[in-house]
């Protein structure tokens, strides 16, 4: 079968919803963490496909964008989860209630 | 050896995607990511973006999971070493349904209409550096200093929060 | 590379796919041969120059002459050790972290470009391609110091990681100005960019370059963790660092990758700015390419080992503030200096 668009897209699905299952199943908030960079990841697929469908480099364009964001996002967040820990020693979040109560 | 490649590389993609959610520790998980984003790499090749494709490994295998294994190697604690408590079975299905859902919706809509090929022919170089530099310094130049200036700004804010607080004499 | 799959296609009558793939193996071995050869040999050179350096014998009794046979005697040693996996140690981890450290190095040597028209993997993007796969080996050492579950390792891994990821960044600065001068990253058209004589030699194109080749020599120094940047591995604080736990055959791989490294980032040294296979002197023509380059390749590894015997270690915070204060800036100016240079002489398009 030959491989066409859309195989392309439905693996990019796949992808964004094992990253959303595991940003809501998963309570260690590093692991959270590491499932939105995997939605990122799905993202810049569909990006690289839609600059294939195209012909249009734009989309890799944005890919680089993509990647600065989630680096940016990968950097204070963890910065965020160390201060945390550093306060009140988890990084569970289901520990983090404070404002719940 | 297209399909064959696709099939390898999408197939080793959702598993480093699956074994990252079902991991207990996360040091196993973030490996199984880092296999997940080598894999992508590969899906990036397939679709005539290398450069995106080495950057791929670059950047997210080599900079960004290493941060990641880095903070949980240093916040290291039984906290880490997994899910503390399982979830609830009664909320499985809330978990499970929109997935499963948008998955049918998908599966429906590619039986309704087939599946589209690529069809406009791509010019020679398509995705080279050459070719993401021209656009990235001219008609994207202004999302590209704005993008810098984002990163900046990052690195200065985990500056801020990482820093040690200093013992002032009033505290 | 031609000859090659001429010779699997026509004569061998293999599909194009085949021959490909027949080339890609017989490569890849040829690849690992080179590199279990060149840590033999360099296990010994290391022990002579270093030997050298303090003014004593080094190896003599093994083997006849200058005790050659010892690194062979070591191998079989290590070989024949017992494979010892921690019994708090997590298992899979820590049996995949050496292959993954193996494997970062094997990867890299594929776009080295020997000869002209002999190199494994032809790549456009081959300076980046290398870059970006010897990342792999940070993975592999964090990996390592994880799974061991040991404090030394950890700490060792810890500090390799960072140390590894930050000298990422003036290597490849350093590297960005041949970039520039060449207008490609397909290594081979990089070394052809450098033909005719020493004063070609990209070293010698301007002072900007010049520099640039010194940053990129103490980065590298600093990427393979050896001395005086070798605090992941510090025999006085830390046991050895993240192999602390490692024994017999995974210690062995270890070990290869080491050396693997040290001659992949003199190789990218020398066809960075030492003109690759090109001889210096018309005179030196007739040594073969490959031949030309592997003997620059050992001497930049020796000029690397009498770096390490010559120089004491430097501490944490003096290594952090060499590569963010002092080289990554000079990397900068470096790269924005050879592109004045570069428009002022006409050589920009």
């Amino acid at each position: 079968m030959e491989v066409t668009m859309t195989h392309y897209l439905v693996l990019a699905a796949l992808l964004f919803l094992t990253g959303m299952t595991g940003f809501i199943v998963r309570r260690n908030a590093i692991v959270m963490l590491m499932c939105v960079e995997l939605m990122l990841a799905a993202t810049n697929i569909v990006f690289a496909v839609f600059a294939r469908a195209h012909a249009d480099g734009g989309g890799h364009v944005f890919i680089l964008m993509n990647f600065a964001i989630a680096a940016a996002e990968a950097a204070i967040g963890l910065a965020i989860l160390v201060e945390i820990y550093r306060r009140r020693r988890t990084v569970n979040v289901d520990d983090l209630k404070a404002l719940m109560e | 050896m297209e399909t064959f490649l696709f099939w390898f590389c999408g197939a080793a993609m959702v598993l480093g995607g699956l074994m990252t959610v079902v991991q207990r520790s996360a040091v196993v998980s973030a490996v199984w990511l880092i296999f997940a984003f080598v894999a992508a790499a590969g899906i990036f090749a397939l679709l005539h973006a290398p450069f995106v494709a080495i950057l791929q490994v670059l950047v997210y295998a080599g900079a960004i999971m290493v941060l990641f294994l880095f903070v949980i190697m240093m916040l290291q604690g039984p906290v880490l070493e997994g899910e503390r408590r399982r979830m609830k079975p009664a909320l499985w299905p809330a978990v499970a349904i929109p997935p499963l859902a948008v998955l049918v919706l998908v599966g429906t809509r590619i039986a309704d209409h087939g599946t589209a090929a690529f069809t406009t022919p791509l010019p020679a170089g398509f995705g080279s550096p050459t070719h993401v530099a021209e656009l990235l310094l001219g008609r994207y130049l202004l999302a590209f200093e704005l993008i810098s200036i984002a990163l900046l700004v990052a690195i200065i804010g985990a500056l801020a929060i990482g820093k040690e607080e200093r013992k002032l004499p009033w505290k | 590379m031609e000859a090659m799959y001429a010779f699997f296609m026509d004569k061998a009558g293999m599909g194009q796919a085949g021959a490909h793939v027949t080339v890609a193996a017989i490569m890849a071995t040829l690849m690992f041969i080179v590199m279990a050869l060149c840590a033999l040999v360099f296990t010994w050179m290391e022990r002579k120059v270093a030997a050298f350096l303090q003014s004593r014998w080094g190896p003599m009794r093994t083997g006849r002459w200058q005790g050659w046979a010892q690194a062979v005697a070591d191998m079989l040693k290590i070989l024949g050790k017992e494979d010892i996996i921690p019994a708090e140690a997590d298992k899979a981890l820590f049996i995949f972290a050496p292959l993954l450290v193996l494997l970062g190095s094997l990867l890299a040597w594929a776009a080295i470009p020997w000869a002209p028209g002999f190199v494994a993997a032809d790549l456009d993007l081959g300076l980046f391609y290398i870059f970006a796969v010897s990342s792999m080996v940070i993975i592999g050492i964090l990996m390592a110091g994880w799974a061991s579950n040991n404090k030394w390792a950890l700490y060792g891994a810890a500090r390799g990681a960072a140390q590894m990821v930050s000298y990422e960044i003036p290597l490849a600065l350093a590297a960005i100005p041949v970039v520039m001068y060449t207008g490609s990253l397909n290594t081979q058209d990089i070394v052809i960019a450098q033909q005719g004589g020493i004063w070609n030699w990209f070293i010698f194109r301007n002072p900007f370059l010049f520099v640039s080749f010194f940053l990129y020599f103490v980065a590298s120094i600093a990427e393979t963790n050896r001395g005086p940047f070798d605090m992941p591995e510090t025999e006085s604080e830390l046991v050895a660092g993240y192999h602390t736990e490692y024994t017999g055959m995974r210690f062995a791989f270890f070990f290869l990758s080491e050396y693997a490294n040290l001659f992949l980032v003199s190789m990218i040294a020398v066809l960075l700015f030492l003109g690759g296979w090109w001889a210096p002197i018309p005179g030196l023509d007739f040594l073969p390419a490959a031949l030309t380059f592997v003997i620059k390749g050992v001497l930049m590894v020796f000029l690397n080992m009498w770096v390490r015997w010559t120089l004491p270690r430097v501490r944490v915070d003096q290594l952090m503030h060499l590569c963010w204060k002092v080289m990554i800036p000079a990397a900068l100016i470096c790269t924005v200096g050879a592109g004045l240079w570069m428009m002022a002489s006409g050589a920009a398009g």
